[in-house]
């Protein structure tokens, strides 16, 4: 799981590029849920499109566990899961600040939890990038 | 934990790519373990004595047992 770096091995590109589309699913569903107007559709519709919502995130979950299982470099093992550690705690941390700011402040405002895999996969992969750079 | 791998490494004149190809890590696996910071597994650690044609011990610095002699 590399990133910027044109030595990628195999097993690093057929992780990176299912990341890539669920990043991209779940961008263009962000960029779609706001316009969808509430009370429009049935209570079975949203408790749909919240399920498809769903599904990178379990999609990324599957290659992340199938990448970690995979990887014989155990150093890179290491580096990746300390990564999706930084990558899940920065998500808590901006989850619940937000959480705090919208209750408090903007309640009609549309749920910003949507950004979790974004947010998730950019602190990991800026995690990653710091460790390496340390190590070279 | 101190290890003698830069000098046994410099001894047979490989460089850290060599090494990692030899092992099959990646090369900042091997900076990582030359550096202490990282600890190899034992399996990797028998890799490494085999390649030396060493044990692990004089591989690795055990700095707890020269600190602890009795635990």
């Amino acid at each position: 799981m590399r990133t910027c770096n044109k030595n990628i091995s195999p097993l690093h590109r057929r992780s990176i590029v299912p990341i890539a589309s669920m990043m991209s699913i779940c961008g263009g569903l962000t960029a779609v849920t706001p316009r969808i107007e509430r009370g429009h559709f049935s209570t079975s519709t949203y408790y749909g499109i919240a399920l498809i919502a769903v599904l990178p995130i379990i999609g990324t979950m599957i290659v992340i566990a199938r990448y970690l299982s995979q990887e014989t470099d155990e150093y890179m093992r290491h580096l990746v899961t300390q990564s999706i550690l930084w990558g899940f705690g920065m998500v808590m941390v901006i989850d619940t600040f937000l959480g705090y700011v919208v209750q408090s402040y903007l309640p009609h405002t549309a749920a910003l939890t949507a950004l979790n895999l974004e947010i998730f996969l950019i602190a990991s992969a800026i995690a990653l990038r710091i460790q390496m750079g340390r190590n070279q | 934990m101190k290890n003698r791998l830069r000098v046994l490494r410099a001894e047979r004149n490989w460089s850290q790519a060599d090494l990692a190809q030899k092992l099959e890590v990646s090369r900042q696996s091997v900076n990582a373990i030359e550096t202490g910071k990282f600890d190899p597994s034992l399996p990797l650690a028998f890799r490494l004595a085999r390649l030396f044609g060493t044990t692990i011990e004089a591989i690795f610095l055990d700095e707890d047992a020269i600190d602890h002699p009795t635990l």
